[in-house]
This record gives structure tokens, sequence and C-alpha cells, in this order.
């Protein structure tokens, strides 16, 4: 079913080896110089030929994955060697060796996360074997950290498993010296009076501090951290053609091609980036130098280069017409706000990685306009010759101001008496890249949220309101929290639970009053029911969601890259639905 | 266990007290008790699939009162399924998955049978899936999914309410995923939802064998075109790293001559096998989510899904909660042909190509025929060779507009029916 081309290459290909000869025999890997194809573009690419050179790359040889490559093959796809090693340097701390926790552990264990420490004082009860899969009923009476650490290490021999019996109650007395030996902590329903010194500690260090908690069919999660900055935040795309403002060699490129002298073929396989070029000069020069911006502009416009079809496959005009939207929009830089950072443009001693490359970028664009470009062409329709050199065109471009970004980090961090490689050629490369993708999140400490005067009581009162919206969980969870800290129980734990249910609902109550509000609501009311009835009890499912949830921030929070949320996450495990809030 | 509970401890006691509570979204009808623990520990319940998400799954139901679980999984355990796949250990690399996960949950968790079986899906007959209460899936197959969610569709006898099997369904990707409750005949099955499956990345045969632009055409070409022409009578087996390598090789130097850059081994494994990445925490998520619904629907102590939950992690956390709506026309569940615009002009094999990336079709291997005559038929032999001439005649030859055409394939219980319309 293939079909013939005529502007085929199906035979320069050398012969590689035959049908008897062992696909191991070295000889197989023939080293045969390639034929030049010969086609009617040719004459197009010559003009371009000095930039058709491919990196150097050397003969293969057999690839040797080491069992490490193959291990982590499926996420090395996700966040490649640096988020692996990334990883594979941190060393995370889980106060509380609960169910959730260790389904948190679990998921970062099995990646490779390089180190655990288990903190916690208890002995490990039925409720506990009954919740956690990492635990037995062997386990029984046992330290319910050591018992935990010793089933994760069973799952990966490359995460080294910690524990240590520690007073969870008696956090403040723990030497704010002993949190740095930690990239990160998670905290499982642990008071927040007993946690509010401890997030100061970790606040202060900059140590990220992930809390979670698990009722019933509610779970919660919260990122308790000053500043993440991401460069890598993995967008969809990193597509940025620059039709508006083509540089000198871009435009150089479209007017080689004369449009008219093609033959239907090779008219047919013109890439959609050089016809949107073309159209654009044309119509420009017919309006007085703008592009088309009003709608009906841009049906003219599509019109216009519709009128240029020749061929009865006209994939690539079609490619056009569809690109017409984004082709005629202004290229802006879409993150000011971070290049006019103070933290950016003062930049001092303790001045991060990641703000002297976004003062790099806002000085190339106070030169430029523009920021850096990525120099991604996508895949469209071409004949490979043309394709190739136009995607030359952009990646010189993104060399030529990637080198320009290069000396100015070189400028900047010697006049920070740094070395100048102190910043590597790679994270500058990768900056470039993703400089318009790059995500700046200042959080909000625990003390800010808890206490009343900077808590975000409009966006809480409202949502208590919302029609089956969840922040009626985030209030019961809060809620929570006061009754056991004032009865040292759950509510919901005895038989009866009627004044367990009266007395959460004022606690709700207080909390609503000292944000301002005056009232429950019929929802919030039902959920803190809902809570009551749980007692303190974990069910499985929950927790091994949040324990899907928290690895998944944690392993973003490590490898800065993708974008965790900001900064507290709540799923209602009845209507099966989640909501993220910045409280 | 009654005896250890009458004088021990009480185990599972915090499910056991929200089986016992009556909550404020429970359903009128619930009558809260120790029965409906009894219930949910007697009730059979299949997990099919022992991979990422199955792992999670066995885990998860063993925990949440299930006591009698089957698993079926046809795969063994390979070295790159240890970064998620947590019942298995680099020594049990090359056993059966059902078999070693069955084992190991049932070491770890008191009182939990598990059944395995190492084997297709499709060996089992509706008297074998009749016996289960529920279903769930955790599968990374868009066949095996359609086979099961037509045979349980198939299985229902309106006046045998036992008869309907719910179907819970998860699948995930990288850092996305999706977990839905299916009612067979009741809500939308799997087949009415098959266009939200993402578009398949398919090359253009032409750009493969012409005008090469990606890394990924060069893979293309060495593992499509290249292989069976040297290789003539030897099958590509992309597990086997000697061939892997031949194709790494083979693009390469396709790369070099086009002056493509970006061939990677990495890749050329990623293209040749198709790979879709995958990390434990997004089928816990996923898992859990599924598992959550098998408890809500076994013991109905909270209302359950309705229907389709969709999350992504990318950037924060999001989750979207809809229900998608039945359709009439699904091959499965509907009554109705489906619509399909064709060019009358094409022909048959015109028409055949188009059917492996239609939405509503998606098949490989079609035989096609109207209510009056074969189209084409994959096999018998002799009747492929008597409907091979209609393949380079026209459609309008063949079928008049409006027209339906039955579409079968050896890998679905169903039959897919399409009206033409020029």
């Amino acid at each position: 079913m293939i079909k013939q081309h005529p502007v085929g290459h199906n035979n320069t290909s050398p012969p590689i080896t035959t049908a008897t000869s062992s696909i191991l025999d070295d000889n197989a890997v023939s080293d045969q110089p390639s034929e030049t194809p010969s086609t009617p573009l040719a004459g197009v690419a010559e003009q371009f030929a000095t930039m058709l050179q491919v990196d150097a790359e050397q003969p293969s040889t057999p690839h040797v994955l080491t069992a490490r490559d193959k291990k982590y093959d499926r996420q090395l796809r996700l966040w490649a060697a640096n988020g692996q090693a990334a990883l594979e340097e941190a060393h995370v701390l889980l106060l509380t060796a609960s169910a959730a926790g260790a389904e948190i552990l679990k998921n970062l264990v099995l990646p490779g996360t390089g180190a655990f420490t288990i903190a916690d004082d208890k002995l490990v009860t039925e409720d506990d074997i009954d919740a956690n899969f990492f635990l037995n009923d062997s386990s029984l009476g046992q330290p319910r950290a050591v018992k935990v650490t010793e089933f994760l290490q069973e799952l990966n021999t490359d995460s080294m498993g910690h524990s240590q019996i520690l007073n969870l109650r008696e956090l403040d007395g723990v030497d704010s010296s002993y949190w740095e030996s930690f990239s990160l902590v998670i905290a499982h329903q642990i008071r927040p009076s007993i946690l509010m010194n401890v997030a100061k500690v970790l606040w202060d260090k900059k140590i990220p501090l992930v809390l979670s908690n698990s009722i019933g069919f509610y779970g919660y999660l919260r990122i308790v951290i000053p500043e993440h900055t991401v460069v890598e935040s993995h967008p969809d795309s990193t597509v940025d053609l620059r039709l508006d403002c083509p540089w000198p060699e871009l435009e150089h490129f479209a007017d080689a091609i004369n449009m008219d002298a093609l033959d239907e073929i090779d008219h047919a396989h013109v890439p959609y980036v050089v016809i949107l070029l073309k159209y654009l000069k044309q119509w420009k020069a017919e309006h007085g130098g703008s592009p088309p911006s009003i709608y009906a502009e841009k049906n003219q416009f599509k019109d216009l280069i519709r009128s240029g079809i020749r061929s009865s496959d006209p994939e690539n005009f079609d490619e056009a017409i569809a690109a017409v939207l984004r082709a005629t929009q202004k290229t802006t830089v879409p993150i000011t706000s971070v290049l006019n950072d103070p933290r950016a443009q003062n930049l001092h001693e303790n001045s991060t990685k990641f703000w002297i490359l976004a003062r790099a970028a806002a000085d190339f664009v106070a030169k430029e306009g523009n920021l850096p470009l990525s120099g991604t062409l996508p895949d469209m329709k071409a004949d490979s010759l043309r394709y190739i050199a136009l995607q030359t065109v952009y990646r010189n471009k993104a060399v030529r101001d990637r080198d320009w970004v290069k000396q100015r980090v070189a400028e900047l961090l010697s006049a920070l008496d740094r070395p100048t490689d102190a910043i590597l050629d790679d994270e500058i490369e990768t900056f470039c890249k993703f400089s318009r993708y790059i995500v700046v999140i200042d959080g909000r400490s625990l003390e800010e949220e808890y206490n009343p005067e900077t808590a975000k009581a409009k966006l809480i009162l409202s949502g208590l309101r919302e029609e089956n919206g969840l922040m009626p969980i985030y209030l019961g969870f809060r809620a929570v929290e006061i009754f056991e800290e004032r009865n040292e129980r759950f509510p919901g734990s005895l038989e009866n639970t009627e004044d367990d249910a009266k007395n959460l609902e004022s606690i709700a109550l207080e909390i609503v009053k000292s944000l301002g509000g005056d009232s429950l609501g019929e929802s919030a009311s039902q959920v803190l029911k809902e809570f009551v009835r749980a007692g303190s009890g974990e069910l499985h499912n929950i927790s091994s969601l949040l324990g899907g949830f928290g690895a998944q921030e944690v392993v973003k929070l490590i490898t800065r890259q993708y974008v965790p949320m900001k900064n507290t996450v709540v799923f209602d495990g009845i209507q099966s639905k989640s909501e993220v809030w910045e409280l | 266990m009654t005896a250890m509970e009458a004088d021990g401890p009480v185990r599972k006691a915090a499910l056991k007290r929200i089986l016992a509570r009556r909550g404020p979204f429970t359903d009128e009808a619930y009558v809260p008790g120790p029965e409906v623990y009894d219930f949910l520990s007697g009730m059979k319940i299949l997990v099919i699939g022992a991979g990422g998400l199955g792992c999670e799954i066995l885990k998860n139901l063993a925990l949440s009162g299930f006591t009698d679980i089957h698993v079926i999984d046809m795969d063994t355990i390979d070295i790159s399924n240890l970064n998620r796949q947590f019942l298995f250990r680099q020594s049990d690399v090359g056993k059966s998955k059902a078999i070693v996960a069955a084992e190991f949950i049932m070491k770890r968790v008191k009182g939990v049978t598990i059944t395995p079986y190492f084997g297709k899906i499709q060996d089992k007959d509706e008297d074998y899936y009749s016996q289960f209460g529920i279903v769930i899936c955790g599968l990374d197959s868009v066949e095996a999914r359609r086979w099961i969610n037509a045979t349980l569709v198939n299985m229902v006898d309106i006046n045998n309410p036992e008869s309907l099997k719910p179907l819970i369904d998860g699948g995930t990707e990288g850092f996305k995923g999706q977990s839905r409750v299916i009612l067979p005949t009741i809500t939308s099955c799997y087949e009415c939802s098959l266009e939200m499956l993402g578009k398949q990345q398919t090359f253009p045969m032409c750009t493969i064998a012409n005008t090469p632009r990606l890394p990924e055409h060069c893979v293309e070409w060495a593992s499509v075109l290249e292989w069976p022409r040297v290789f003539k009578d030897k099958k590509l087996d992309n597990d086997n790293p000697e061939h892997v390598q031949w194709l790494f090789d083979t693009a390469l130097r396709r790369s070099r001559e086009f002056n493509i850059s970006g061939v990677t081994y990495s890749l050329t494994q990623g293209v040749a096998k198709n790979i879709i990445p995958a990390i434990a925490s997004t089928n816990a998520i996923i898992a859990a989510s599924c598992c959550n619904e098998a408890l809500k629907i076994a013991t109905t102590c909270s209302p359950y899904m309705n229907n389709y939950m969709m999350y992504s992690g990318n950037d924060s956390i999001y989750t979207y909660t809809f229900e998608y709506e039945k359709k009439d026309d699904c091959p499965v569940c509907g009554n109705l042909a489906s619509d399909f615009e064709a060019n009358p002009e094409w022909t048959l094999e015109d028409l055949m190509e188009r059917l492996p990336d239609s939405q509503q079709v998606r098949t490989k291997t079609p035989s096609l025929r109207t209510a009056e005559r074969n189209l084409y038929l994959q096999s018998p032999p002799q009747l492929e060779e008597a409907t091979r001439p209609n393949l380079s005649k026209k459609l309008k030859e063949l079928v008049s507009n409006g027209q339906e055409v039955s579409i079968t394939d050896p890998g679905l219980p169903f039959s897919v029916k399409l009206r033409l319309l020029y």
C-alpha cells in the first residue's frame, strides 16, 4: 500500500547488509558514504549547503544500555537524565509512618530517589496493618518507623532507607541543623500547632515541606515553599515561528524560493512557513505595511493563500491556512513580570542560577525586543531538503541568540565574582529553549494561611458557598485539627457521634467567623458530618491516591521540571473530584 | 476470621466504621451494618491487567475489604516494569505478572485469596465473566478494552439484573490518565468514547519512503520498509536488543543521508516499540480512583462516579469529572449505524487505508460487507482471493450513497456499521 512518490529517493540508500549476514556481524554496520539525493529542489538547497551540517555524530557502536537505563526507561522519557540525577541526589524525610506517608514514599523509592528517612515513635497497631501495605501481621507491636522503612527498602536497592525513633509531638526541641540533611520534608497528620515552628525553620532554610492528611473519603495535600522556579516546565509545544517579525536569514530563505517556477510536485512541498512568509509580505505591501489584523482581513488573507493552490494535494497550503491566526499574532514576551522582578534586576552574591539567567534574558529582550528563539520547527508537509534547510535557519538563529545570552551570563557571573562556568552551557541552552515558559512560584507560609489577618478569607468564604465545591472539605480538615488538639482524639471515634458532630460544627463556625464570615452553609455542615462518620479512619484508596498526588508534586519540586500546584489540593472521593487553591 | 474478631481486636475497623454509619451523601436505601462488610468480602471481583495499574489495583482491593480477587494478565515481567510495578523484583524478570502479583499480595495481606490466570482475556467465555460482581481494567491496550467492553455489554440480559457487570476502567500515559465507571447498556460504554483517544501517531507512508524530516521518520523507514526488505522471512522482534540495534544503525544512516539530527538509541526503541512513558505516581492516582469506585459500587456506602474523570498532573493537579453520554450510533451499545463521509471516486483500498486512523473504526485488518455482498474479506484465503479484485474498484461501483457497510475484525467481538455518505 505504499504510494509511489515521484520525488523519491527510494533507490538511494546503499545496500546495508544481506539477508544472510548476522545482524551482529561488525561488517554489517556499513560505513559507505551516502549518496547525495538528487531532486529538482537540490538547487534551492545548495544555497543553504553550508548550513546543512548536522552534528558530527560518530558511527554507532553497539549500544550498551545499563540495567539502570532499562529499569528507569519509562520515566527517563519524562524527566530525562538531569531530572533523574536530581532525584538520585535527594534525601526525603517523612514524619509519621502512616499509610498515606508510606504510599508517597513508595512512589518516590520506585523511581530511585537517593535516600529516605522515616521518623516516628509509635508502635505498629492492627489499624496500621489494615491500612498500610508496607506492614504485615509480623510487624505488630514493633516500631512503626523501622518496619515501614524495611518494607519500603525492598522495593528498590538504589534508594537508601533510614528510620528514626522521634517523638513527633516534640519537634520543636529538634536542633534546627537536623533539617539541613534533607532536601524535602513530608509530614502526615501532624497538628499545626506542633508543625508551625518546624514549618518556619524549613521556610527560612528554603526546604520544601509537603503536608498531607487523609480521613474517610477525603484527602488533603499542601506544599509549603517560599520560592520555586522552573525552567523545564514541559509545555505542549515550544514552537515559536516569528512569522510577524522574520529575521534577515529567514526572509532571505523565503525570498529565494520562486513558487511560480516550481513544478506541481515541488509546489506541493513548499513548507507552509515559507508560504505564509511570502503571502504576508505580499499582503503587507498591498496594505501599507500592516499585517491582517481584524477578523475579516484574516479571512481575506486565507482566501489569498487559497488562491495560490495549484496541486490536487494542497496539504501544505491547508497547513498554512490553518496557521493564519497564529502567524498574524504579534510575537510577545509573556514573562515580563519575571524579567522585571527585582530578583532578576538586582542580582547579589546569593542570587540563584535561575535569576542570573532571567536577568540575562531580560537584557536580551531589552536589546532585541524578543526572547531568545527556541529553534523548534514543527513537522510540516515538505520535501526533506527544504525542511532541513528551513530547520537550520531556525536553529542557527537559536544558536546565535543563545551565544549572546552565554556571553551575558559570563559577564553577570564575573560581576558577582563567581567563576564564569558556574552556569553550564547546557543549562543556558535549556533556559533559552524554554524561556517563554519559565515559571516562578512565590509560595505562602503556613503562618500566613492560618493567621486570620493574612488568610485568603475571601477565597475561602466564597468557596464555601459554591455548589458542590470542595472548600467545605478544606474547612473540615482545619476543624478536625482543632477538635483533635482540644480532645486528644478525632471526631466520630466514639460510638455516639452526635456530640462530636455539634462540637465539630461549632469549631468550623469559629474558623469561618475568624475570617469574617457568619455562617457555615448547608454544604459545609454535610461535609462535617461525613468527617464525623469516618472518625480518624484512613481509607486505603484515598491514602493511595494521596500517595500519587504527593509523590508527583515531590518529583516536580526535586527535579525542577513540570509545574507544581499552588499550593493546596483537596480530593473528594465521594464526588470523585479535586480542587486546587492558593491558600 | 470471625473467631479472631470475637476474641481479639476488630480488624478493618476504619472501613467497618464507615460501612456501619450512614453518611450525609449516602443513598436513602442504604442499610448500614456488618452485613455490608460481609457482602463486600464475599464478592468476586476481576482485575484485568497486572501491570502498572494492576499492581496498584490488587493492593488497593486487598486493603479495601475484597477477599476474593481474580486477575488475568498474559504478560511476563520485564526489567523496565520495575520503576512502578512494585510487586515485582529483579529476580522475577521473565515470570508471569499475574502469578507473581497474586502470590505477593497473598503473602502480605492476610485473609485475601487471589486467583491468577496467565493468559489472554479472549481465552475466557461468558460463563467465566458472569461469576464476577465487578470487573476492573488496568490495561494499556485499546483492543483488549474494546473486547471486554463488548463482551460485558453482550452479556446483559434485561430479565436478569445479575447479568449486568459494572466495568471500571483506568488508563495512564505519563502524568495524565483517566478513570471511569461503565454500567453496560445503562451508561456510555468504552466504545461510545473511542473518539476521546488521542489520534495515534502515524506517519504517511510517502513521507517515510520519500521525504523524511524527523528522526521518527528514519526509524519508521528502518522498521517498516528496510527490515522486511533485508530480512525477508525474519520477523522483527522489538524486544530483541540485536534487532533494535540494527534498526538504530539503519535509521542513523538514513538520517545522515538526509541531514536529520536526533536519531538516538532511546528514540529508536521508543518509536519501534511505541513506548508510552509511565510512572508510579500517575498509576497510583488512577488505580486508587478505580478502586474507590469499586468500593462504593460494591457497598453503596456512598454515591459512585457518573461517569468519567480525566486527570492531568503536568501543570498543577487537574481533574475534570463529567458524564460521558451514551451514543445511539455506538456499534456496541447503540443500534444505529454511524455516518462516514467518503468520496465515491475512492477505491475500496483507499477507504480501507483510512479505517485504521478513523475514530469510529480503528481496525488494522478489517473485512467489509454490505447486506448484499462481500466487499473484501481477509480470510479464508479463497474468499480473500475472490474479493481481492474489489480493492481496485471505485466505491461508487460497490456501495450506493447512504448504504450501510458492516466492518468486522478478528480483534473485535462485534461489527462496526458505517453509513457511507458521498
